[in-house]
């Protein structure tokens, strides 16, 4: 898998954020008005939006209203709330908060209860829950000018109270009701919904948020402005639409929200674009709390931004891709040594222990696949270690004379290599021997995996396939699955597994006694056996996998050493193989997995093993052992059965059926054969961008931007991240600096006389010079409207402004 | 020239007999009367100031000053006494009229209905309703006497000309008994010291 790394510098020199790459786009300014609707002109996306709303008139009055001090003029400004359109009358305190970073807004407004146990906004009893249950909720900001005109700026549109309390006391503050709620937002925070688009569908991500928030029941989504256009897959399956949502546009630092017209927006951060809605100066900040200026603290000097890159089929390379990894573990320790040497007169010869331990490679692990498009097609694993095989230590020596009165001859050495034994051996004992005074360094275990699809090049019957060493004769004639068809289905796959492994021989036969005229088990001349008893069996053994019929696969193994002819060999010793049938509409019908494996044949009794079996044939075979075939069948639409038949050596074969709700296991695919999947993408419009991908083929991207000039003044602090949903170099490289730079802003909290101009994302300049500040712009970042229901007390507007390094 | 002194403005601001429910109260009651709300002023950092009234309904004055009486009621008229007691007990508000004037400003549009603070005491209280001249109703438009420039009726100002309309007039309080502890400082010497609080209501 290639990846591409790119190391960039963050310039803080010159009061201003600069990148030292061409990478970094800034996006233009972009509008945020609706179609027809609001004040002419383009708007940033970070400005106070509220200068496109048609039931307002921004002139001079509201706008010298909203900062009375600094005009010199009486404000006049209070709260109204409407439950479902109508005007609720008796408020008594009210907060509404937002804040840029949260996608639900919250308010909180009090009544008094009409007489004891009644409420104007209905029975919290009847409706089990808030009085108001799922009204909308509207709450506004007004103004009165002098001139009496009323304006009203919506704070929430479309709100819901999602939780009430009644608060009864003697005396004050006497009997009221609570409601606690948040914007609207809250209606589709919770629905589950399921997107799935395709890898190449080439929507902007302002179009992907549209499609979450119309699944969610949003229908005014026309407001989302702003995305990029993206081509990885999406899939979200009974996912919260708000947060899956606002995972897509993480990477481009945006946040979604419903603004306060109760319109989905998703604003950057920081705005790329600065246009001041308002000048705030000292003459307008209150002394009734304190301004409050938070530096900087915990600034981030470097950020390493990882994700990965869409491939689409005009630019895809993936094709076949070799993976290798290598595991080397080292430890203490020195290979086994024999300390008796056993001769053919049975006498045990002690042998010098060299034995010193040394901190040596005690063991290597090679894992390859060969994939294709991200889909593993190829496995294989290569052990190796230090390993001494065992080795036949007895050979029965008949006597020739119609008896079974022979004897077992001792073994003093075997064609290339000896028979030795460790420190527990007896003379004539039942210890096993080994083949090696010293352990030597063997391959101790091979395992290769090929998965097939149905498809040419990736089948064993397909013209041209890529797998030379398919065995092609082991399906049969017509193997199971295979359609002749170019559908890419997966087929199945073959495991072979080889390692060390002995074959038991049959140590007695029948035999015909003259005397007694009965069949009789007399011991083999000439059959070699272990120490423990069990017979060895010296014939010829497979380097592959050779069961009848077959041809060869995977015979290579590097630094094989077959070891001794009487003896542990290496071997194949277990082969699996699994064919998937599937329909041709892309559904699993059936599995059958079959393992073949060494074993006694279980029928005859013309030969006894040195456990007691007997068989027909005089030693262990590879042969078919156990078959686990699996049937799924569509009962009907919202149920499925499952008949499961096992047979192994020598059983009959076991039924199991079982009957559930469900439907068809989905058949796996080649990439680029996956069938059309069902998704939201609808029209012709949608789709005019995409272009032809495939899912996962896509590559590494990953970009480190440092911002060295910090440390002149900030611990080294690098931070990792991974946005999933990146789509390019750029926009990690934007999504990097944008992490830099919040990191740097400096967080200012005051208090004003009623603002309802204002909101979350707008600019302002603010002038405070006893906190030495005159900055260009500053962002709203939180914003609270409230009053705490006293006569004499003022309405008031709290804020926390973010200063960035440029502003 | 009349000596100065409230009792010798044009407009009369006396009752003869303050007016309570339908009752008539003994005359020359001393009262305390306080407001209740007005004009915010806040400090701002520059250190000028922040001026803030709060909004209530389109059609408020630009201040709804709500008053609290206060005054000390001799036992000397038993159906006064008697009176005070039964508002209290009915746990409601009733008009409350000695003839106090008020001004409420409204900043007008024409052809708009607004509401004073409190109704006319005319039409409710007999000897307003009787002297009209003597507790007339004045509408100023832009600080000068304009009496075209509003109608009022019982509580409702019907703007005729834009600007800032301002009503002084004699009105009729709502009010509620909300304290009314009474003491005995010697043989047949009882006080009550009754306190009414303005209830606001916007029609």
């Amino acid at each position: 898998m290639p990846s591409i790394e790119l190391v960039t510098t963050l310039n803080l020199a010159d009061n201003g954020v600069d990148v030292d790459t061409t990478l970094l786009t800034k996006y233009a300014s972009e509008a945020v008005a609706e179609s027809g609707v609001g004040e002419p002109g383009v708007f940033g996306e970070g400005e106070a939006d509220w200068t496109v709303d048609t039931t307002l008139t921004i002139d001079s009055t509201p706008a010298t209203l909203a900062l009375p001090g600094f005009y010199g003029v009486v404000q006049e400004a209070g709260f109204e709330v409407y439950v479902d359109g109508t005007l609720v009358k008796g408020i008594g305190p009210i907060t509404v908060s937002r804040a840029q970073n949260e996608s639900q807004q919250s308010f909180s407004f009090m009544i008094e209860l009409d007489e004891p146990g009644v409420s104007a906004l209905g029975d919290p009893f009847a409706k089990l829950g808030p009085p108001t249950g799922i009204s909308e909720i509207d709450i506004y900001g007004v103004y009165r000018g002098d001139n009496g005109t009323v304006y009203r700026y919506p704070l929430i549109l479309g709100g819901i109270v999602d939780n009430s309390a009644r608060e009864c006391a003697i005396g004050k503050p006497g009997y009221r009701e609570v409601h606690n709620g948040l914007d609207k937002g809250a209606r589709f925070a919770r629905q589950l919904i399921t997107q799935i688009l395709p890898a190449g569908h080439g929507l902007r991500r302002n179009r992907i948020v549209a499609k979450f928030l119309e699944a969610a029941g949003e229908t005014d989504t026309g407001s989302l402005q702003g995305g990029e256009r993206a081509f990885k897959e999406i899939q979200f399956v009974d996912a919260d639409p708000v947060q899956a949502a606002q995972e897509i546009i993480d990477v481009e630092n945006r946040r979604l929200r419903w603004n306060r017209r109760g319109k989905p927006i998703m604003p950057k951060l920081k705005p790329d674009s600065y246009s001041s809605a308002m000048d705030i100066t000292e003459a307008d900040i209150l002394r009734i709390s304190i301004v409050k200026i938070d530096a900087p603290a915990d600034a981030v000097t470097e950020v390493t931004a990882t994700g990965t890159e869409q491939v689409t089929d005009e630019e895809e390379t993936c094709g076949f891709t070799p993976h290798e990894t290598t595991v080397e573990a080292y430890s203490n320790f020195a290979p086994a040594e024999a300390y008796y040497s056993q001769g053919s007169g049975c006498a045990l010869t002690a042998l010098t222990v060299n034995a010193i331990a040394d901190h040596q490679l005690n063991s290597l692990v090679i894992t390859r696949t060969v994939t294709y498009c991200d889909t593993v097609i190829f496995e294989e694993v290569l052990e190796y270690g230090y390993f001494n095989p065992k080795t036949a230590r007895y050979s029965w020596n008949a006597p020739g004379d119609g008896t079974d009165n022979g004897t077992w001859d001792c073994i003093g050495s075997i064609p290339a290599s000896g028979v030795y034994l460790y420190s527990d051996a007896t003379v004539n004992g039942n210890e096993d021997a080994y083949a090696y005074r010293v352990e030597k360094w063997f391959p101790i275990r091979h395992t290769t995996v090929v998965h097939c699809f149905d498809s040419p090049g990736f089948s064993p019957l397909s013209p041209g396939s890529r797998f030379e060493h398919m065995p092609v004769t082991m399906l049969g004639s017509t193997p199971p699955g295979y359609t002749g068809y170019d559908n890419g289905r997966y087929l199945g796959y073959y495991r072979i597994t080889r390692g060390w492994y002995a074959p038991e021989e049959a140590t007695l036969f029948r035999y015909a006694n003259p005397a007694s005229s009965a069949w009789e088990y007399w011991h083999r001349d000439g059959v070699h056996r272990f120490g423990s008893g069990m017979g060895v069996w010296d014939g010829s053994l497979p380097d592959a996998f050779e069961v009848p019929g077959l041809s060869t696969f995977g015979a290579y193994v590097p630094g094989l050493n077959r070891g001794p002819s009487r003896g542990e060999r290496f071997t194949v010793t277990e082969a699996e193989i699994k064919f998937i049938k599937s329909t041709e509409d892309g559904y699993v019908s059936g599995e059958t997995t079959n393992i073949y494996g060494w074993a006694i044949h279980p029928l005859g009794n013309d030969y006894q093993f040195a456990d007691g079996q007997l068989s027909d044939v005089d030693h262990e075979e590879l042969i078919l052992r156990y078959t686990n075939q699996t049937t799924y069948r569509q009962v009907s639409e919202t149920t499925m059965s499952t008949t499961v038949t096992t047979k192994e050596l020598g059983r009959s074969a076991r039924q199991t059926i079982t009957t559930e709700e469900g439907s068809l296991p989905g058949a796996t695919y080649l990439p680029g054969y996956e069938p059309v999947v069902p998704t939201t993408v609808d029209g012709e419009e949608d789709l005019a961008e995409a272009v032809d991908a495939r899912s996962g083929v896509s590559q590494l991207i990953k970009i480190v931007v440092e911002a060295d000039d910090l440390l002149v003044s900030h611990l080294q602090r690098p931070i990792k991240v991974n946005f999933p949903y990146a789509e390019s170099l750029d926009e990690l490289a934007n999504i990097a600096v944008a992490l830099i730079e919040e990191s740097l802003t400096f967080e200012i909290s005051l208090t004003l006389a009623a603002n309802f101009l204002l909101e979350e994302g707008s600019i302002v300049r603010l002038t405070y010079r006893p906190g030495g500040i005159e900055a260009r712009y500053c962002v709203v970042d939180e914003i609270t409207w409230t009053h705490d229901g006293e006569k004499t007390s003022p309405v008031l507007t709290n804020m926390i402004l973010r200063l960035y390094p440029d502003g | 020239m009349p000596t100065p002194g409230i009792a010798n403005f044009q407009d009369r601001y006396f009752l003869d007999y303050p007016y309570l429910d339908g009752t008539l109260l003994p005359n020359h009651i001393p009262i305390e009367v306080e407001d209740s709300e007005g004009l915010i002023v806040m400090e701002a950092h520059e250190g000028t100031s922040v001026l803030q009234r709060i909004y209530r309904t389109p059609t408020s004055p630009k201040v709804w000053d709500a008053k609290r009486f206060t005054f000390r009621l001799l036992a000397s008229d038993e159906d006064a006494w008697r009176k005070f007691k039964q508002v209290k007990s009915r746990g409601g508000w009733v008009y409350f009229s000695n003839g106090m004037r008020c001004v409420d400003t409204f900043p007008a549009v024409s052809g708009t209905a607004y509401n004073l603070t409190r109704r006319l005491a005319n039409g409710l209280v007999a000897e307003v309703t009787a002297n009209p001249s003597e507790f007339p109703t004045r509408v100023y438009l832009d600080g000068v006497l304009t009496p075209g420039a509003a109608t009022v009726v019982t509580q409702t100002v019907t703007a005729a000309s834009t600007g800032e309309i301002m009503v002084e007039y004699t009105p009729a309080f709502r009010v509620a008994i909300t304290s009314f502890p009474e003491s005995v400082a010697a043989f047949n010497v009882g006080y009550g010291s009754v306190v009414m609080t303005e209830v606001i209501r916007n029609s």
